[in-house]
């Protein structure tokens, strides 16, 4: 419990720092689509790109999924091993491009497929607060 | 503020540890990021892209569309969709969407804006006069699987009564013909027996020639879903020469050298009667041998068993290389004859081949032979590439040798049929059917043919051999009107381009590969002056007539003159097409009605002769007494079965004995490669609608050559360097995939990308099947060579 509670203060920290430094180039587009997002969602957003490295134009064309391979091994195995990744449902068809990232994908992205699970799910909650991220096989 | 790699890969290391504990860095405090209150209404409809026939809602918000969903407990995709499927609303109002027609005289000068009375009328001056000089042999249309039903019927009506023209294509011709062409010589009728639902009921998957976790992602789906369901009972056999994403299912993978497909298969047959595990009683009642020749003759089964004497699992083993051995052989072969229920699911690796329809023939054999047809979970289904190539081409008349419902030109009695229930003089459709694809496209090099219509799909590009075709296609003797959506490679050589509307912004039905017909109505205006295309070739005929002043072309549109181009005019020309043409045929879709259609969200599968039955939703299993109308009615007998199919009047399946061959072009010492093509599962077709969607675009930018490993390393390349594929017809320069998909001595490019240096239909053959006309997309020979080192490439969309 207590690993948590340090984690989350970490993670809070880091997020409370890189919105501070919102300065970045590429960050105009980004801004514009945050238009349609509700405020936790701008932080989720803005932390987790600001924590990626800046990428070239060029990079922008490598699946998300070729570094991550790599990078963050676990998360890349638990989506390959997932029936997202049997069925090749990309990084980005939850996630968005690099422009348009949503660390927590909102709602019309796991609508696409699963049209009445969203429309049961319990009041106030999201998706992901109950199926693993990546993995979604049961509930949290 | 940007981060090191090494940052971030210590980031990341932090991230996933994060995950690990339970804590996810991006997720804080979602629970009130749903978005749903974005769409004000959900509207039904099928989705524009592949053969599948997705059931889709497009969500509105103020009357503009902002996103798609699948609707849960659909027939065909239960709910999902793929990247495609879920995105296309993105391009309903992107920037390059065409708006005004666009005319030049000559092919070398600027487009300029006309309105739509000028452009009509040049189309109609254009097409008029060349059937006064040069007869109407001299006019063709080429349309596509992507049309609506009604427009294609439309067109091919007013080009064979109306100009009496034959030369009515599409792209079809280039995926399904060689599935055509088996279908009716094996069981005597067009188009799958079965359905989707019988992947619920199989115990063993044969996928062959097909990469159907890309190229048809939602069906995939199904069959991984049963796969995962029943581990152990349910078998996946994936015979390609290519590993795929579609192998990470399988059970066995047969890797084979391309071409040599139709041994294997005869193989198999051999071990399925070595072993005696055939269905004696299956053939005895329903099945026929044929030994092709001229004449055709009948033969016996002893003849056949003789016949597959030469493909031995040992000798065929050895004939197909790969990772092929005679145990896998008969492995496979026990599989697919002792579950309780086989499906076969095949695509363009047998279709786009020289021998396709043989191929094609030697999977049916498989299934006769075995008895599985017609039972719960068994069925020889070929997939299909596109969203209305069954429905509207192969069903209503889109290629130069059929009329609408199934009729091929050349039998007087259905032609005739056809004129009669048009009202136009009998003659007036030509006996003669018209140029196929290939044959078209020499014919417009030649200058033999003046003006074409091609709609709704970009020949210069997907065309084998392209280059060879688009040197026709810039002739200034020849007139080329375009109807599209977005710019493409093809409307760079046109005269004349039309803006048309795109799905959701007219009414019409797509019918899918499962024989199902399902409609779309117009939700939302296109944008600019786009129309629909049965207002255009409506309007189009009319001011035809006057031209040539010729009546009976007045006559084909008459009964649509005035009507709603939205809803009305689209219902009457499918009602015409139903009530009339498909009456009594083994397409009858008198049942469907769009009245009908609008109660069936998930549509009607034909035969539907009644309203009662199509309400039900027509028919699951063709020629099986109990499901399917029309087997009762020509039930002559007990037998459970009734193959009544239109092609064999003896109401038989006919086993083919069809002999190994080879591909057009092998390789050799000049050209050591096997080239082969094929899709992704980002991008469709020549990408100029997937291209504009940046996500899409983004995934997959442009193509690259895949290597097999051991090839790159004993050629010297490495992963992204810039490689030269040749080929006998040219040459193209793509970054290299080291990749152990391809087998050795293959490599493998997708055929999508539009930029010259890697457009691969540039270097493809345009050799064809001499039974089906399709295409060798799938086999060339090449070679390969690196150019240089990595190069920082752009993705590419043509810009009007």
């Amino acid at each position: 419990m207590m690993k948590k509670l340090v984690m989350w203060f970490f993670m809070f920290i880091l997020g409370a720092v890189l919105l501070a430094a919102c300065t970045t180039p590429g960050t105009k587009e980004v801004a514009v689509k945050q238009k349609e997002m509700v405020p936790e969602q701008k932080a989720a957003q803005k932390v987790a790109m600001l924590s990626h490295p800046a990428l070239s134009e060029q990079e922008k064309y490598i699946p998300c999924s070729e570094c991550h391979a790599r990078t963050t091994p676990e998360v890349y195995k638990e989506w390959a091993d997932s029936l997202h990744g049997m069925t090749n449902v990309k990084c980005f068809q939850c996630h968005g491009t690099f422009e348009t990232f949503q660390a927590s994908p909102d709602e019309l992205k796991c609508m696409a497929c699963h049209p009445k699970e969203t429309e049961h799910k319990p009041e106030g909650k999201h998706c992901v607060d109950c199926h693993l991220e990546h993995r979604f096989t049961a509930h949290k | 503020m940007a981060m090191t790699r090494r940052d971030f890969i210590k980031a990341s290391a932090a991230a996933s540890a994060a995950l690990l504990v339970g804590i996810n860095p991006g997720k804080a405090k979602t629970a009130q990021a749903a978005t749903t209150q974005d769409v004000d209404k959900w509207v039904r409809g099928v989705c524009r892209f592949c053969g599948v026939g997705c059931r889709v809602e497009l969500g509105l918000k103020d009357g503009r569309p902002v996103a798609l969903r699948g609707v849960s407990g659909s027939k065909t995709n239960l709910g999902f969709l793929c990247m495609k499927g879920m995105l296309f609303h993105r391009i309903m109002y992107h920037p390059d969407r065409l708006k005004k027609p666009l005319y030049r005289e000559r092919k070398d000068q600027p487009f300029k804006e006309i309105s739509w009375e000028e452009a009509l009328d040049i189309a109609a001056a254009k097409f008029a006069q060349a059937v006064k000089e040069h007869g109407p042999e001299s006019v063709a249309y080429y349309g596509s699987g992507q049309c609506l039903t009604e427009e294609t019927y439309i067109f091919q009506k007013v080009m064979r009564a109306g100009l009496r023209s034959n030369n009515v294509e599409g792209n079809p011709r280039l995926c399904m013909a060689s599935a055509v062409g088996g279908y009716l010589t094996s069981f005597g009728a067009d188009e799958p027996i079965g359905a989707y639902e019988d992947i619920e009921k199989a115990y063993c998957f044969f996928i062959i020639g097909s990469n159907m976790a890309e190229a048809h992602p939602v069906i995939f789906r199904r069959l991984m879903r049963r796969k995962l369901d029943k581990p152990q009972e349910v078998k996946v056999i994936n015979a390609d020469p290519r590993v795929s994403p579609t192998s990470r299912i399988a059970d066995m993978h047969l890797q084979f050298t391309p071409g040599t497909d139709l041994a294997l298969l005869n193989s198999m047959a051999y071990v399925i009667i070595e072993e005696k595990l055939y269905d004696e009683e299956f053939i005895k009642n329903y099945c026929k041998f044929k030994k092709p020749g001229k004449p055709v003759t009948d033969v016996g089964f002893e003849d056949y068993k003789a016949y597959l004497a030469d493909y031995t699992p040992e000798r065929t083993a050895s004939l197909c290389g790969g990772n092929i051995t005679a145990e896998n052989i008969r492995q496979a072969a026990r599989m697919f004859a002792t579950s309780r229920g086989t499906m076969s699911f095949w695509c363009m690796g047998i279709n786009q081949r020289i021998r396709g329809v043989w191929a094609n023939n030697l999977i049916h054999n498989l299934h006769m032979l075995t008895g599985q047809l017609c039972k719960p979970g068994a069925d020889s289904f070929s997939l299909t590439g596109q969203p209305n190539a069954c429905g509207g081409v192969r069903e209503g008349g889109g290629l130069c040798h059929i009329l609408p419902g199934h009729r091929p030109v050349k039998i007087d009695k259905l032609r005739h049929q056809v004129e009669d229930l048009w009202g136009v003089p009998r003659g007036r459709i030509p006996k003669k059917p018209g140029y196929h694809t290939v044959a078209m496209f020499s014919a417009v090099n030649e200058g033999k043919i003046k003006a074409i219509w091609i709609n709704c799909t970009s020949p210069a590009q997907s065309l084998p051999n392209c280059d060879k075709y688009r040197k026709g296609m810039a002739r200034e003797d020849v007139f080329m009107v375009v109807t599209e959506i977005f710019p493409t490679k093809t409307t760079e050589l046109a005269n004349l381009v039309l803006p048309t509307a795109f799905h959701f912004e007219k009414t019409g039905v797509y019918g899918c590969t499962e024989r199902r017909s399902q409609l779309t109505v117009k939700t939302v205006d296109a944008p600019g002056e786009a129309k629909p295309e049965v207002w255009i070739v409506r309007e189009w005929a009319l001011k035809l007539a006057e031209k040539l002043n010729d009546p009976v072309i007045k006559k084909c549109v008459e009964p649509f003159v005035g009507l709603d181009e939205d809803f009305d005019l689209p219902k009457a020309i499918w009602d015409e097409y139903t009530q009339k043409i498909t009456a009594g045929r083994d397409n009858d879709l008198r049942g469907a009605t769009y009245e009908v259609l609008m109660q069936m969200a998930d549509g009607v599968q034909w035969p539907a002769p009644t309203k009662e039955h199509a309400l039900k939703g027509g028919t699951y299993k063709k020629f099986v007494r109990g499901i399917d109308p029309l087997a009762d009615k020509h039930a002559k007998d007990d037998k459970p079965y009734v193959f009544y199919g239109p092609a064999h009047k003896d109401a038989k399946l006919y086993f083919w004995l069809r002999p190994y061959k080879g591909a057009a072009e092998e390789p050799d010492s000049e050209y050591p490669f096997f080239l082969s093509t094929g899709r992704i599962i980002d991008h469709w077709h020549t990408t100029s609608m997937t291209g504009r969607i940046p996500e899409l675009m983004r995934a997959n930018p442009y193509a690259y050559v895949e290597i097999n490993p051991k090839d790159a390393a004993r050629l010297g390349i490495k992963p992204g360097d810039m490689v030269e594929v040749t080929t006998r017809r040219g040459k193209c320069v793509l970054p290299a995939k080291i990749y152990v998909g391809p087998m050795e001595g293959m490599v493998f490019v997708y055929w999508h990308d539009m930029h010259e240096d890697r457009m691969i239909n540039r270097v493809t053959k345009d050799a064809f099947d001499p039974g089906s006309k399709e295409p060798e997309f799938k086999i060339c020979a090449c070679r390969i060579s690196r150019v240089s080192g990595p190069k920082q490439l752009r993705p590419f969309i043509v810009q009007m």
